[in-house]
């Protein structure tokens, strides 16, 4: 257990200051702003100012998924490259656990990504988002955001077992904003699209955030949080198999310091 | 009690073809608590790997490693806990952060939280030199510095075991002095050491035991004084402008190891045995050579007699 926290607590405190001393750290952010421009223009466009909120939610959820691609995608190669693998492996945190860790600190750049989405709908568009059920909303945020975590340690895992996946690193997003119904709600999806969309956390957690921000009831809360925390956790039970599968491997092939 | 029990401990890298090479070949070695243990030899002699199977980063092919009693493979957890780690070389640190903010990650990695953990970040800054450079990214620091904040890091748990790979690869004369201090100061804590070095003095000067190793192999493990008394038992003899059949003649001679220029007009002759110098001596005041000298080799070249002279060879 103590291995466990170990790597938890570090991994996130390093992240969050690691992340006040580097600019690039923000990069994901860049894409905020133009995406709720984009998105509520056409929807103020098409007359459905009643999908005015949902249009704040994408581009927060969009960037937490471009930051877990990009965090997962250099992380465990950057310490490979830089010879901090080695000693992070003979330290006694758990090695997974730091991942996630550090991952779960990553993801806190959803904050001023909403910040931002909202700020631009407000002050460009004079549509102030209310979040009409803020106990739920902010649970879907919290769980979505440590799903989003758990998948990039998967992802992470996937990557530094087999490098050749980074080559389509970038191609991920769009299908995934796509099938989660980032951009588009998965009940607008045809029915055998809707059944796949159901498979990934995020498509749970973006609805789930969605109906928070609506006057109507929510319904369902505590089954549609537990699926996300349910989907999460197989894929950090995923990633943390493969992560400590490549670590006998490199230790035993000798391969822990080569990039 | 040992520190480290390794016993008949063999390692192979197998390569891309399946082609295989043996870094370790049946290595046995004890180090007793509180005792700095010196391990020289050429690159490529297994220095590294040993020290990354006691770390429990890297996996033996056969044999065992214990550290304070527990298996590197089958107790790594524990092993973990007690051991301090400093790898060689200026690769190793966040360069983002400051040189406080790294050691407070390690720290953490190890267990130490809170006050506890402010308070050994302080006192490891200031032990290595580094505390008025502590807010400083490591980015913009030496070589040198790198090498001290690793050696910090190294001692962020106080470890009962610590494992040196060429701790002062890149230090500047003044830290190399300061960091020979320091190694003193641990041995008077009681702490255990096992240093790799390619520095034959820095060994002889710091070790309690001193072992060679060459191509996966232990060649000696000694005290200083024996391999001191190893340096003695070896002479030579350096003369100006010996003809050529004189130098057949002398490589000839019982008790002579080696006969070979080392100027342009100076020939060296290296013996093993005493009366063998004044053979040599004679031969070649006979011969009216009088531009003649004898000295002892320092440890340097009885270690390249033990292991043999590869020049700059690698082994594979």
């Amino acid at each position: 257990m103590r291995p466990l926290v170990l790597g938890l607590w570090s991994g996130l405190t390093f992240q969050t200051r690691q992340m006040t001393r580097s600019v690039d750290s923000y990069f994901a952010l860049v894409g905020a702003p133009f995406h709720t421009v984009v998105f509520l223009s056409m929807v103020l466009y098409s007359g459905r100012t009643d999908l005015a909120s949902y249009t704040v939610i994408a581009p927060t959820l969009m960037t937490l998924w471009t930051a877990a691609l990009m965090f997962s995608g250099e992380m465990i190669s950057e310490d490979r490259e830089n010879g901090r693998l080695e000693p992070l492996v003979a330290s006694p945190l758990s090695f997974p656990a730091l991942v996630f860790g550090r991952l779960c600190g990553a993801m806190l750049i959803s904050v001023p990504a909403f910040v931002l989405a909202i700020g631009v709908a407000g002050v460009f568009f004079g549509h102030w988002v209310t979040v009409h059920h803020p106990v739920v909303f902010v649970l879907a945020a919290v769980t979505t955001a440590l799903s989003t975590a758990a998948t990039a340690t998967a992802l992470s895992a996937l990557f530094i077992v087999a490098p050749g996946a980074r080559i389509v690193q970038n191609t991920l997003s769009m299908p995934m904003f796509l099938l989660s119904g980032v951009m588009v709600p998965v009940a607008l999806f045809p029915g055998w699209l809707e059944g796949l969309s159901r498979v990934l956390y995020l498509s749970w957690g973006a609805d789930l955030m969605r109906d928070a921000l609506a006057p109507g009831p929510v319904e369902s809360a505590a089954f549609r949080l537990a699926m996300v925390v349910l989907l999460g956790a197989l894929a950090l039970a995923f990633g943390s198999a493969t992560l400590v599968r490549f670590l006998r491997r490199a230790r035993a092939e000798g391969t822990l310091s080569r990039v | 009690m040992c520190a480290l029990e390794i016993t008949q401990l063999r390692r192979v890298y197998r390569r891309r073809g399946g082609e295989e090479s043996e870094a370790l070949r049946g290595i046995d070695l004890e180090v007793t608590r509180g005792e700095v243990h010196g391990l020289l030899g050429p690159n490529g002699a297994g220095k590294t790997t040993l020290c990354k199977i006691i770390s429990t980063v890297l996996l033996p092919t056969s044999g065992t490693v214990r550290v304070l009693g527990h298996d590197v493979v089958t107790d790594s957890a524990r092993v973990k806990e007690s051991l301090g780690i400093v790898f060689g070389g200026d690769k190793g640190a966040y360069d983002r952060l400051t040189a406080r903010q790294n050691l407070a990650f390690w720290a953490g990695a190890y267990g130490l939280t809170g006050a506890r953990r402010r308070r050994r970040v302080d006192e490891l800054l200031e032990r290595v030199g580094l505390k008025g450079r502590a807010e400083e990214r490591v980015g913009s620091f030496s070589r040198g510095m790198k090498q001290r904040l690793h050696l910090a890091r190294g001692l962020v748990r106080d470890p009962g075991v610590l494992i040196l790979d060429e701790p002062t690869v890149g230090m500047d004369p003044v830290a190399a002095h300061d960091f020979r201090a320091l190694v003193g100061e641990l041995r008077g804590n009681g702490t255990t050491i096992l240093m790799t070095t390619h520095d034959m003095a820095e060994a002889a000067a710091l070790s309690d035991r001193v072992s060679l190793i060459d191509q996966g192999r232990l060649v000696l493990t000694e005290s200083p004084d024996t391999v001191g008394r190893l340096v003695s038992s070896y002479e030579r003899v350096d003369a100006g402008n010996v003809p050529d059949p004189l130098r057949e003649r002398l490589a000839a001679m019982p008790g002579v190891v080696s006969v070979r220029r080392v100027g342009r007009a100076v020939t060296r002759v290296e013996t093993d045995d005493p009366d063998a110098t004044l053979a040599v001596l004679r031969e070649l005041v006979e011969a009216g050579i009088g531009d003649v000298s004898r000295s002892t080799p320092d440890l340097e070249e009885v270690y390249l007699h033990l292991v043999g002279r590869r020049g700059m060879a690698v082994d594979g």
